[in-house]
């Protein structure tokens, strides 16, 4: 196994699809060539590992290349929901289909094992794995089955658990458990704690040599800070590019634990403005401030899906050079 | 007890409507701005046939107070924003604990309005279109100023009064327009951090209030829990009515709050879930409002969604709508 070196660079999770690829998932799953479809996701993950790869990242992601979204790919998959074809308005001209949950799963819980040997057998690098977390899963889409929202989300976490464990079964060391949606209802404690214990059900017992990082995005990280901590995960991707004052200061008064890792965000993921390497290395400063160069790992804000292929490419580019200044100064 | 609603509607269908593809092409051809969309007479027209389509939609679930059915280009923050000449708009954020996103201004400065927003426009296009009495929604000063990125001039005491000033402005139109009810979106201010901007929200609202005396303000206040807060919004002059959530985890804290209402204010009633696909049954809705009618007498209630329905896909926000309106008219017949 290689050795990671100070601030080890990974990426969140999504990366941007071919645009044949995006438009034929948008179909109607009745018209969809999925053959063709497997085809052109393989073809996209095995571009994505070269890339990242000759970009200098050193832990790689596959880009989440077949996941039509990072929620309705699980619960469809896993038998246990239909889509609405009524898609809901997200931002802009943007509209999602969402997943209804309306039974519990009939499909094998092992979505990611054969896309992570995929990627396994393509990448000299190490991988990280990601999968969406069970309140998350919960929390951005309908339920029509479990009778509250406590109870989905317990239920949903045996099936990432059981995701999980297929996963480290076949190698995997870094796996992240994205949970975006615990930045939202900081205003419910009871919430936060599903949240948590959802997550203690999928890591109880897992291997010593297994990292786990989690993920979180676009909301109040100070409102659930040092809350947050109560998750068993030993790094947290956020979303700093941009950090609140309120998210520093929190971190003056609660120094972030040492024996935990910090995914500091430094490149903005919904705008294609591309960051100049010096804005990126501030960024890197920034963080040294607050975290030690073993607990940061440097990582764009979120998955990169939703900026052009180029400027996601540029984007990474630069947070590579930018983070080898670093390492430099610090060495 | 009237049946209103709460804000915008979903509109697409299995992915399509019209709106949607003319502001797909509209993006195709233009550099996506306020101001060019409020320019664009295409984009406008197709908007219009929109509300004439959501109009007609909510009068057949039965719904008596109606929402204008203008459904945005991009968003509320983005095309009210037109109203302010050289405002930057910046990148989407999230709003409150949803999965929904808005367009964020960029205060730089003391804003000053160039002319009214959008949404009066639309009233006046909806007012022509029925006789049915409309509540336009606007996004409240405060919600718009919390999610501000405020810098030098922009983040002043001056500069949010005029914020204020806008809003009572579009206010005062509406009501010159003829609207006799205005709801004002202001649920942030039940979030943690938040509550601390109940003064400007009171500010907000009085002067509101003011700006249009024959017309009902109500306040909204979805995804949160009043408590403390009851009191004192009831206590803002001129304020003609409290919008609040009575489904989810609010249900319970709302309707203990509740204990302490008084005085002659609307309350709206959210009873209909607006972010859960399922609908509730005509019993489980006459469960809530006998909660709540135990409370404020039901002569000074509506019946509504919790919150806006965009959050549903359309067959079951219309479905939602549809059952909440039997389910108050019957729940009329019942206390007679």
């Amino acid at each position: 196994m290689s050795q990671l070196p100070v601030l080890p660079i990974s990426s969140i999770g999504s990366l941007p699809k071919p645009p044949d690829l995006f438009q034929a998932e948008m179909a109607p799953l009745e018209q969809q060539d999925r053959a063709w479809m497997r085809q052109a996701q393989e073809a996209a993950v095995a571009d994505w590992i070269v890339t990242q790869e000759s970009l200098g990242i050193d832990v790689l992601v596959d880009g989440e290349q077949y996941r039509r979204s990072m929620t309705t790919y699980f619960l469809e998959g896993w038998g246990c929901a239909d889509i609405d074809l009524d898609a809901v308005w997200v931002l802009d001209n943007m509209y999602g289909q969402r997943a209804v949950i309306k039974r519990p799963a009939t499909e094998p819980r092992t979505l990611l094992l054969d896309w992570y040997q995929f990627a396994a057998a393509r990448a000299q690098s190490e991988l990280k794995v990601t999968v969406t977390g069970p309140y998350t899963l919960r929390d951005w889409v309908f339920d029509l089955h479990y009778p509250d929202r406590a109870a989905a989300v317990l239920a949903l976490a045996e099936y990432v658990r059981e995701e999980v464990e297929a996963l480290i079964a076949a190698g995997v060391r870094y796996l992240q458990i994205d949970e975006p949606a615990f930045v939202t209802r900081y205003d419910q404690p009871a919430e936060l704690d599903v949240a948590i214990e959802g997550m203690r059900r999928i890591c109880a017992g897992l291997p010593e040599h297994v990292t786990v990082f989690t993920h979180m995005c676009y909301g109040a990280f100070h409102e659930v800070y040092p809350k947050m901590l109560e998750l068993p995960a030993q790094v947290f991707c956020l979303e700093l590019a941009h950090v609140a004052p309120e998210m520093l200061e929190i971190l003056r008064k609660h120094p972030f634990p040492a024996d935990r890792g910090m995914g500091y965000g430094v490149v903005d993921a919904q705008d294609p403005r591309v960051e100049s390497v010096e804005e990126i290395e501030a960024r890197i400063r920034l963080a040294l401030e607050y975290f030690t160069p073993e607990q940061l790992w440097i990582n764009p804000d979120c998955g990169l899906q939703v900026v052009p292929h180029d400027a996601a490419v540029a984007k990474l580019q630069n947070l590579v050079e930018a983070t080898h200044r670093v390492r430099q100064a610090l060495a | 007890m009237l049946v209103t609603t709460s804000g915008r509607f979903p509109i697409v269908s299995n992915g399509q409507h019209p709106l949607r593809a003319a502001v797909e092409e509209w993006r195709g051809r233009v550099t996506p701005t306020p101001e060019a969309a409020w320019q664009d007479t295409k984009l406008r027209a197709v908007q219009a046939e929109t509300q004439a389509e959501l109009l007609a939609a909510q009068d057949e679930a039965g719904t008596d107070i109606l929402d204008p059915g203008y459904v945005p280009v991009y968003d509320e923050w983005f095309q009210m924003a037109r109203a302010v000449p050289n405002l930057e708009v910046a990148a989407p954020l999230r709003y409150l604990d949803t999965n929904t996103y808005y367009h964020h201004w960029v205060l730089d400065r003391v804003p000053k309005r160039k002319g009214e927003s959008p949404i009066v426009s639309a009233y006046r296009h909806a007012a022509s279109l029925t006789d049915a009495p409309i509540k336009p929604t606007l996004f409240g000063a405060y919600t718009i100023w919390a999610y501000a990125d405020r810098q030098g001039t922009g983040d002043t005491p001056e500069a949010f009064a005029a914020l204020v000033d806008m809003w009572a402005a579009d206010v005062a139109a509406l009501a010159a327009a003829g609207a006799k009810y205005v709801q004002i979106e202001e649920s942030v201010v039940l979030r943690p951090k938040h509550r601390v901007g109940f003064p400007l929200v009171a500010q907000a609202a009085e002067r509101m209030a003011s700006a249009a005396p024959d017309t009902t303000v109500v306040v909204h206040l979805a995804c949160g829990a009043i408590g403390d807060l009851l009191e004192p919004f009831l206590e803002i002059p001129g304020l003609g009515g409290l919008g609040l959530d009575f489904t989810d985890a609010y249900r319970a804290p709302n309707l203990a709050a509740l204990m302490e209402w008084r005085g002659d204010a609307i309350l709206q009633a959210g009873i209909a879930d607006a972010r859960n696909i399922r609908v509730e049954t005509e019993a489980e809705l006459h469960e809530n409002l006998d909660a709540i009618t135990a409370i404020v007498p039901a002569e000074r209630c509506w019946a509504a969604p919790s919150t806006t329905l965009l959050h549903l896909p359309r067959h079951a926000a219309f479905e939602k709508l549809a059952t909440l309106a039997r389910a108050a008219h019957s729940f009329n017949g019942k206390g007679a």
